[in-house]
């Protein structure tokens, strides 16, 4: 059996792109570790002279990024139609803080979407099939900042998904869609570097790169796949075709996720 | 090359694999053997799942029952007489770390109670014929140069005779059988009817191997067969086995006046006609007891002259006894033998190089039968049939001319003698376009044309006898071929289907044991294309087709699909 899947290399070459192009040409700033300087120990500003960015350790509030979503299946049926037993879904993410009590503490609201599509040729019939999953999710995630850049947190998220299954190819394939409900809980650790600000400006953002990793079990609702087709008949009353119950799919299983992106 | 472009090239390396093509494109897809009718459902067997599908077209969801069957199935065909199924499977020789898996045959039951019986075989046999009750079964290698790579030694003039009437051991492999060589291999194998066994005679499979045939008592295997040569093959004569015809005998005693005894045997004969041989071969069985009453046979070979290559050859009853019609179309002559006596009664001319006899029987007005045939020439081209009184050609020699025409020569011939007509294809048989109904008695001839190229052609011998085919790929055409209701015949009726029409095949009445429900339709099962093997049927009712209440059964075979075969 030969899965192919394709999304991770696209999305790990995009992070490439976002990388500096070389060391030398980062932008220094202050490592966590390191003695926080004064301010006023700055020498003052040159009129002729470009504003450098500035580091900082403030609160990033909003991320925006790329996530992995890796579910070790436990089901039979939701193996053989991943084609393996752990598929890896990527996708993007939206974070926001929306409550802050304290320096330590906050909640933050999380709006994913991940996906995964993945082939396999059976052995028995040699025929391809194609399972493509999208689960749109929000999460609700309680943090605590254990260090300035580490942070654990607990999360609940819940939210509704859709596979859709093709067997064979062409215009004999024979397909089915199915939607499902998701929820999951899980805890992690997220990891930040400083904020960086690009200019002196009370409005400039604080920039920083965040990422979380994740592990915990998400509750799916299984499905039961009928797959149809519409053999090769261009009458617009065709004789009806009856659809062909392939078997129940369980989508249960713990999860690994993995977060990375842009914070401000 | 700068860090940022090199890190994307490496990283978009990977995207070279990540095609959808097919990595194990070079082997086949589903892997089917033939389609299988039961009498009221459809079998396929798939090899690389060694697993058989039984559908039921009555059943609205059509979803199969899987039997699992053995490993590597070579064969599965309708058991005769029975709403079952009978799989040969090769099993696996196995290797030095797998255990041998070994060769079996499996009969699956229609009724989904009746739990499949799996005899173990001794070879790896990769023929199967079969008697017409279904009563005998019988295994052997069809050629010895098939691929027995797997098998090692092996004799292929070994096999194994079934009888089910006898209570087999599943556990042991069931017995074989070798047969005598003669040089050949077989070929084709042939049962005696059921007379044969209705006269008290054992029934026989007389089996076909290259210029000589053997016969075999399949009720009691641990009779010497025997093995009779036709011609002796340093003598340059090759007799294709296939094109071999053989015909049954009456039983008769010796003398009828007398009973069977051992001094009074019955006697059997059977005639084998070798299409480059110019005498039929009359084998004549004596089946005789002993003294304590065991069955004791013995075999006399006659030849028959015909002094021709013959063709066609019918066996028919006159006052005087059986006779033997022999046609030869190379002479262009009728020959009448008395096979009692092996002398050539008449010779007559036909006006035809007739290749083809159809006997019947005519009621004469004084309650009598006359035999009669009809003769065609499905070889040379000829435009017209010939009929022919037999018993006035015996006694007076003279054949009947009756030109009856024909719009174009004939290419085949499907005679339908319970339903008193015979059905003469013009044209290719693959592909015909039109065909002309003969009432046999009434010498009636019906020509029906059709527009189109009639394909896949399809006769249905029982009642309603129809004819089925395909004109314009999509169109499925049929033809009733005797009048069951007036104004009826040979009506032209047509059902359009979305898909191209690739096999017709009907169904026998279903077994319906609730008599409350006698309206289950009789179903005909129309193939549509299905390069992966994954099931494309349409079914219909049988006797009154219609586009509205068919339904098409496409993909079936992925019935619980996620349910096998999990990695």
């Amino acid at each position: 059996m030969k899965t192919t899947i394709c999304a991770a290399p696209t999305l790990l070459a995009a992070v490439a792109l976002l990388l500096p192009s070389s060391p030398a040409s980062a932008q220094p700033y202050d490592w966590p570790y390191a003695t926080r300087k004064s301010p006023q120990a700055r020498p003052a500003p040159q009129p002729t002279q470009t504003e450098g960015p500035v580091a900082s350790w403030e609160p990033l509030r909003f991320q925006v990024g790329l996530e992995t979503r890796t579910i070790w299946l436990l089901d039979d049926a939701a193996k053989r139609l991943a084609g393996n037993h752990a598929p890896t879904n990527v996708g993007l993410s939206l974070q926001a803080d929306v409550l802050r009590p304290n320096d330590k503490l906050a909640a933050r609201l999380d709006l994913g979407w991940v996906t995964t599509s993945s082939s396999t040729f059976q052995d028995t019939t040699n025929l391809e099939e194609r399972l493509e999953t999208n689960v749109i999710s929000l999460g609700l995630s309680a943090r605590y900042d254990l260090l300035r850049w580490l942070t654990p947190y607990a999360r609940l998220a819940g939210g509704v998904g859709w596979d859709k299954v093709t067997v064979g190819s062409g215009a004999s394939s024979l397909h089915d869609r199915q939607v499902f409900g998701q929820g999951s809980a899980g805890a992690g650790i997220s990891l930040r570097s400083p904020g960086l600000r690009f200019w002196q400006s009370p409005s400039a953002p604080t920039v920083g790169v965040m990422g979380q990793i994740e592990g915990g079990y998400a509750l799916a609702s299984g499905s039961d796949f009928s797959l149809k087709s519409s053999p090769g008949t261009s009458t617009t009353n065709p004789i009806p075709t009856s659809p062909v119950a392939i078997g129940h799919v369980g989508r249960s299983a713990p999860y690994l996720r993995i977060a990375l992106g842009i914070a401000f | 090359m700068r860090p940022r472009f090199l890190v994307l090239s490496l990283l978009l390396v990977p995207h070279a694999g990540c095609d959808s093509s097919n990595p194990r494109f070079w082997q086949p897809k589903n892997d089917l053997l033939p389609m299988v009718a039961l009498d009221d459902r459809i079998a396929y067997v798939e090899k690389n799942s060694h697993t058989a599908y039984l559908l039921d077209p009555a059943d609205a969801s059509f979803k199969p029952r899987f039997v699992t069957v053995g490993k590597a199935p070579i064969a599965a065909v309708k058991r005769n007489g029975s709403n079952q199924m009978l799989v040969v499977s090769n099993g696996d020789s196995g290797s030095a770390g797998v255990a041998p898996i070994q060769p079996q045959l499996q009969i699956i039951d229609a009724n989904p109670n009746v739990v499949p019986a799996v005899y173990a075989l001794a070879g790896r046999f990769d023929g199967l014929a079969q008697s017409v009750d279904g009563r005998f079964v019988v295994l052997y290698h069809t050629s010895s140069t098939q691929d027995a790579s797997d098998t090692g030694l092996y004799n292929p003039n070994e096999m194994t005779i079934i009888d089910f009437t006898q209570s087999l051991d599943p556990k042991a492999p069931l017995p074989t059988k070798s047969i005598r060589s003669l040089g050949g291999v077989p070929a084709r194998i042939e049962f005696s009817p059921p007379s044969v066994a209705q006269a008290g005679v054992p029934s026989l499979a007389v089996v076909l191997s290259q210029n000589y045939v053997t016969i075999m008592d399949v009720e009691n295997t641990e009779r010497t067969e025997i093995s009779v040569p036709l011609c002796a093959q340093s003598a340059g004569c090759a007799y294709d086995p296939d094109t071999i015809q053989i015909l049954f005998g009456s039983v008769d005693l010796l003398d009828p006046k007398s009973p069977f005894g051992p001094t009074n045997p019955k006697i059997l004969n059977i005639y084998v006609r070798a299409e480059t041989s110019k005498d039929i071969f009359q084998i004549a069985l004596s089946i005789g007891t002993d003294a304590v009453g065991t069955i004791d046979f013995n075999a006399s070979l006659s030849l028959l002259s015909v002094g021709a290559n013959p063709a066609g050859m019918a066996l028919y009853v006159s006052n005087d006894g059986p006779r033997l019609a022999v046609l030869a179309p190379t002479s262009q002559s009728l020959v009448i033998i008395n096979p009692s006596t092996s002398q050539t009664l008449r010779i007559a001319a036909t006006s035809i190089p007739a290749n083809v006899i159809v006997p019947f029987t005519v009621a004469n007005s004084d309650g009598t039968q006359r035999n009669e045939a009809m003769l065609v020439d499905t070889l040379y081209g000829s435009t017209s049939v010939l009929f022919a009184d037999l018993g006035v050609v015996e006694t007076s020699g003279g054949l009947e001319i009756k030109d009856s025409p024909l719009r174009a020569a004939a290419g085949d011939v499907w005679p339908l003698l319970d339903q008193g007509i015979a059905v003469l294809v013009l044209g290719k048989p693959t592909a015909i376009s039109s065909f002309t109904v003969v009432e046999l008695s009434t010498r009636r001839i019906v020509d029906i044309t059709a527009s189109s190229t009639f394909a896949r052609r399809y006769l249905e011998a029982r009642p309603p006898s129809r004819l089925w085919g395909v004109t314009d790929g999509t169109k499925l055409t049929y033809v009733n071929l005797v009048a069951r209701k007036a104004g009826t015949t040979f009506a032209p009726s047509f059902v359009w289907l979305d898909q191209e029409i690739t096999s017709i095949q009907a169904l026998d009445p279903p077994l319906d044991a609730n008599p409350t429900n006698p309206q289950k339709p009789r179903y005909l099962v129309v193939g549509h294309n299905d390069p992966d093997g994954i099931g494309n049927l349409t079914f219909l009712d049988a006797d009154t087709p219609d586009r509205s209440t068919a339904r098409t059964a496409y993909g079936f075979l992925f019935s619980n699909y996620l349910d096998r075969g999990q990695p």
